[in-house]
């Protein structure tokens, strides 16, 4: 009895050792945090950041983990929405030379705000080779059949560069992602929604197997900002001109009036 | 006791009236004229056409308010005393009503600026204040 007990607890052992392990996937490790894009001037996808690009913004920091254990690769990322798109942007430090002159970044998009790797439905990928050349994939993606076939019409845009700064390289990446567009091999993302995104690096552009780490974030899509009912302007104008009017048809009254007063005046004296 | 009266008295009260009825008209006159100049520096500062501030600076955007609400609180006081002269020279004497009707004209000046709005109103009431106190 008690052998067949301890034979029953090795089984169930063992099954919850198997089914943890189909869930440790590259989407599921890291530790998720919230972004809440900031309204701003669309940057220009090129992997360079000029000083007027992305500063409406400030850092967060996530941490691209190898293994749910890993310390992590500490890397920046910023989020800007404007009217139509959503801007990633995406930048970390490697000890030069330890991936050459190359580096893969995917953003892995899920159709919805859940970590189940099924929702996972698009991939942006940006390839850097040899420093400042670059490459954007866009994918559609199917974990039930395993399925990573690049998009027949892309959507999108993205742009990396690498650059040697003394004791680190420095990566940008830079993404541009359409918002509210249904597209059959894209993911819909819809206004006033909050997405999973998966950032993986890696070293080349195949997926999963060229990717090395990864980390989650969840982005919440904003409604883009409504024009105002009233040109506060033009209200202003019409305000001061209104108020100055009025103020100098009194006095205007108010100097006839002291005219006829003189008239009065020197018709009683 | 004569009882005739000096003809020279007569005519020395009647000038001294045309004195006095000169220089309240001269004060309703010139205090209307400085009322219609600190109008227009007014429309000029309080509806936002000329401003003294750049790159935000703090201490320009405190002179500007303070300056824009003492045009207001002036072209006031200015109007009182002529408005209050005129009223004499026509034998009434200055009502609530054209008080208030200077201190709403004299308020809305400041009002597309929060700030200048509000300092204006209290230095409205301040003026209002002082010229019922020292009145005889």
């Amino acid at each position: 009895m008690k052998n067949k007990n301890s034979k029953v607890l090795a089984v169930s052992l063992i099954c919850s050792f198997i089914l943890l392990s189909l869930c440790i996937t590259p989407v599921s490790l890291g530790d998720p945090i919230e972004i809440d894009p900031i309204f701003g001037d669309t940057p220009i996808i090129n992997g360079d950041i000029d000083t007027d690009e992305w500063k409406e913004t400030l850092f967060e920091t996530i941490y691209l983990k190898a293994t749910p254990g890993d310390v992590g690769l500490e890397t920046s990322i910023k989020v800007i929405q404007d009217k139509n798109d959503l801007y990633i942007l995406i930048q970390f430090e490697l000890v030069p030379g330890s991936q050459g002159s190359n580096g893969t970044l995917a953003i892995l998009i899920s159709n919805t705000n859940s970590y189940n790797q099924y929702d996972f439905v698009d991939a942006k990928i940006v390839n850097i080779s040899s420093y400042i050349d670059y490459s954007y994939y866009d994918y559609n993606i199917n974990y039930a059949t395993n399925n990573f076939t690049a998009d027949q019409e892309m959507h999108g845009n993205g742009a990396g560069k690498i650059e040697y700064q003394g004791s680190h390289d420095l990566y940008t990446y830079e993404f541009h992602i359409p918002l509210g567009i249904a597209q059959t091999e894209d993911a819909y993302l819809e206004y006033e929604e909050s997405y999973k995104f998966n950032i993986s690096q890696g070293v080349i552009p195949s997926f999963p197997e060229g990717f090395i780490r990864s980390s989650n974030v969840t982005i919440n899509i904003k409604d883009p900002p409504q024009p105002p009912l009233f040109n506060t302007e033009v209200l202003t104008i019409i305000l001061s001109v209104t108020i100055f009017s009025l103020n100098g048809v009194f006095l205007g009254f108010y100097i006839y009036r002291i005219i006829l007063l003189k008239k009065k005046i020197k018709r009683i004296r | 006791m004569s009882k005739f009266k000096n003809p020279n008295v007569k005519k020395e009260a009647k000038n001294e009236r045309k004195v006095d009825e000169n220089f309240s008209y001269r004060t309703v006159i010139l205090s209307a004229i400085i009322a219609i100049i600190l109008l227009i520096i007014s429309i000029l500062f309080n509806g936002n056409i000329v401003s003294i501030v750049y790159d935000d600076l703090l201490l320009l955007v405190a002179i500007e308010i303070i300056v824009k609400a003492c045009i207001i609180l002036l072209f006031f006081f200015f109007m009182i005393i002529s408005v209050g002269n005129y009223k004499e020279l026509t034998g009434k004497p200055l009502t609530w009503k054209e008080l208030i009707g200077l201190f709403i004209l004299s308020l809305i000046q400041s009002s597309l600026d929060g700030t200048v709005f509000a300092l204006t109103f209290f230095g409205l009431i301040f003026i209002i204040i002082y010229l019922y106190l020292i009145q005889e």
